[in-house]
């Protein structure tokens, strides 16, 4: 059974019990009166303000550990009660002068108005202040009213019909009226809000309000007071603070359930990210000595097929000529390849270093675009840079851009124009190298930016898929960011923002 | 076409058989140029008997190292002008042979023909070693040295028993374990720590260690 379908029966439980109780109590009045006993009183009130004052001090403990969930109107309508509960319950039975249902059914119903309207506004999750303010507000408006009650003579006459209660009058039940819609408005508020967060708290403030609001409809029906007998108003106020209680111990419980599960689940966290962490670390060198190895071992046969096709090439039969271009093409990508690993793998080293200064801009793209026009093809390069500083390696940004002009060079038809602007914006200096090529045909460049990966429209031609890894790796070292405008669309752009001198 | 005045004696150190053929085969090929000698080792007397003009020259090499081989080359009766081609990336190594006297560093995948060009610039008396590359190898070997001398400096202060405390610092032994394996007191073995430590300028004794290890003062576990 879900935790939503047991709640729903619990509420609609205790709305079936208060309705028989209040029913029968309604019916049969002789039903009302439960104890005849002066130190019942006393006890049943201190039972009250124990639930509640506890009840205050858990939930101020909980906002205090943690960030404030808002519940100061909670914390205040328990402290309010409570000190309304001892102020005339329990201090006057004490000093040996017990209440009478006269003198203590005024500041009774001015404390369940107060409370009332607390209890809603916790029900609500509205905040009207912190809650020792809210506390100390409410007491005085509690004062205020037992002393406007005093001083103006009581609006409604109340005399005692017997020791249980006084006699009913017509305005008894629009006083009462009051707190009961604010405790059945407050129940439905906290119901509500206890379905959408789980929260236990919620869920039993909406059971006490509930209660509340049949306590309500007792006192109506035979106005009562704190006196010498307890009465089903009484029964039912003390399961009302035994259910705030409740709530607030069901609170507790689920914060430390909650936390405990969040220190294990913090713990298998780090526990699982130390070990990812080494395996990556592990990986990482495996990679590296692997490339190492690799570079090493490929070198001398890579130099023996260069050195024997050269001879072949010389004095080989004409017939296999294409034969061993196509075997010397395929050694140079095979040692560009051992290169580029091997670049990248120097990077991993400790004596990798970009060492930056001030370097002016635009004589390193002209010196780039020389580069370019010395490349196999028939392009056109053109320069149109705003003169300025940039913070740079020479030596490696000048590897970036002779890289990104060989694959613009690589990939762009015959006499098409290759471009390198460079302007200053706000957010660096942008270099942008464009070509009127076919485009990257992709949505995901940043793909081509991962070792050995090669884009779509690339087959046959040379390329390792390491140049662009090393062009970001070292971009990166500049503490500037490399990549692909408008990927999709035809012609690429690839742009490099440098941080400016 | 004109024929060059000179031919140009190569000799060939490789221990490679198939590459030394295949470069000796594109050396016979290539007018102006004749092979001298070939050989497969570092071996010093093989090496002083050779008589050429530029010596192509790998690194690594089987009885011995390419760096004296150039070095035995530079020196020698004939001035030969080094080539060096390897498949060696460490700049390091590198920065050596450039320091021995190598006028090219080759890797090996480069394409014959730029080979041949560094073998006639280099008998031409001239040098294809790109200046921003030499210098940061030549740097990275001079940070090594640094490295290895300041090394050398810190082990040859310690005494023979602080080295040995040392080496067992390295397996993360406490003092009692470090002095029961040396038979001597506790209190010993904390002395000699901190005189090591003081000497390494260590402030823990995990520092004393990662300096010993970075300096090359002992072995790691």
């Amino acid at each position: 059974m879900t935790v939503t379908s047991t709640r729903r029966n619990v509420t609609t439980l205790t709305v079936a019990i208060g309705s028989a109780y209040t029913l029968l109590v309604l019916t049969v009045p002789a039903s009302r009166t439960a104890l005849e006993n002066p130190r019942a009183r006393v006890a049943i009130e201190t039972g009250v303000v124990a639930a509640m004052s506890g009840a205050a001090l858990l939930m101020t403990l909980l906002e205090r550990q943690r960030r404030p969930s808002g519940r100061d109107a909670f914390i205040a309508a328990l402290v309010v009660q409570a000190a309304v509960n001892t102020a005339f319950g329990i201090l006057p039975a004490l000093l040996g002068d017990p209440p009478g249902l006269d003198r203590t059914f005024y500041p009774w119903l001015a404390g369940r108005y107060v409370a009332g309207l607390l209890l809603l506004a916790a029900a609500l999750r509205t905040r009207p202040a912190p809650a020792g303010v809210t506390v100390v507000a409410g007491l005085m408006a509690v004062v205020a009213i037992e002393a406007v009650i005093t001083v103006v003579a009581p609006t409604a006459p109340l005399s005692a019909v017997d020791p249980t209660a006084v006699a009913p009058f017509g305005v008894a039940w629009v006083l009462e009226a009051g707190p009961l819609v604010m405790f059945a408005a407050g129940a439905f508020a906290a119901g509500r809000y206890a379905q959408q967060s789980g929260e236990p708290l919620e869920f039993w403030l909406s059971l006490a309000l509930l209660v509340g609001a049949f306590t309500q409809v007792h006192q109506a029906a035979f106005p009562a007071a704190l006196g010498a007998t307890v009465t089903s108003t009484d029964l039912l106020r003390a399961a009302s603070a035994v259910l705030l209680l409740g709530g607030v111990v069901r609170q507790v419980v689920q914060l430390k359930t909650q936390r405990d599960q969040a220190v294990r689940l913090l713990q298998s966290d780090l526990e699982s990210s130390r070990h990812a962490l080494e395996e990556l670390r592990a990986a990482r060198e495996r990679e590296a000595a692997f490339m190492s190895v690799v570079g090493h071992e490929l070198a001398s046969p890579i130099a023996v097929i260069n050195a024997q096709t050269h001879v072949m090439r010389q004095v080989g039969p004409p017939e296999l000529a294409d034969g061993i271009e196509a075997i010397a093409v395929e050694a140079d990508r095979l040692g560009g390849l051992v290169h580029r690993m091997d670049e990248l793998r120097s990077m991993d080293d400790v004596s990798f270093e970009v060492v930056l200064r001030p370097v002016a801009i635009v004589p390193l793209l002209e010196e780039v675009a020389t580069f370019g026009r010395g490349l196999p093809g028939t392009h056109t390069w053109t320069v149109d840079a705003d003169p300025h500083r940039v913070h740079a390696d020479p030596v490696r940004l000048g590897q970036v851009l002779r890289n990104l002009v060989s694959n613009a060079s690589r990939y762009a038809p015959a006499d098409t124009t290759i471009t390198l602007t460079g302007r200053l914006r706000d957010d660096g200096y942008h270099v942008l190298v464009t070509d009127e090529g076919p485009g990257l045909g992709t949505d995901e460049p940043e793909a081509l930016f991962a070792p050995f990966v090669r884009g779509a429209a690339t087959d046959g031609s040379p390329g390792t898929g390491l140049g662009l890894h090393v062009v970001r790796r070292i971009v990166d070292a500049h503490h500037g960011r490399v990549e692909f405008i408008d990927p999709a669309e035809p012609g690429t752009r690839v742009l490099v923002v440098l941080v400016p001198a | 076409m004109t024929a060059p005045d000179v031919t140009i004696r190569v000799a060939l150190v490789e221990d490679h058989a198939s590459l030394r053929q295949a470069l000796a085969q594109v050396i016979a090929l290539t007018p102006g140029m004749t092979v001298a000698a070939e050989l497969a080792t570092a071996d010093p007397t093989a090496v002083e008997a050779v008589t050429c003009d530029v010596a192509v020259v790998d690194l690594d090499l089987p009885g011995g190292d390419g760096v004296a081989v150039v070095e035995a080359l530079r020196e020698g009766p004939n001035r030969a002008a080094c080539v060096v081609l390897t498949g060696l990336t460490d700049d390091r190594e590198l920065g050596r042979a450039i320091e021995a006297g190598a006028v090219a560093v080759l890797h090996k995948s480069t394409p014959m023909p730029e080979l041949l060009d560094a073998i006639r610039t280099a008998a031409a008396g001239g040098s294809v070693l790109p200046a921003a590359e030499t210098s940061r190898r030549l740097r990275a070997l001079a940070a090594d040295r640094e490295r290895r001398w300041q090394g050398r400096v810190m082990a040859e202060q310690l005494t023979p028993r602080e080295q040995e405390v040392l080496e067992h610092l390295v397996y993360g032994l406490s003092n009692a374990d470090i002095g029961d394996r040396l038979s001597i007191s506790t209190e010993t073995v904390q002395t000699h720590v901190r005189n090591l430590m003081g000497k390494l300028g260590a402030s823990s004794r995990l520092h004393a260690v990662s300096l010993g290890l970075q300096h090359g003062l002992v072995e790691p576990p």
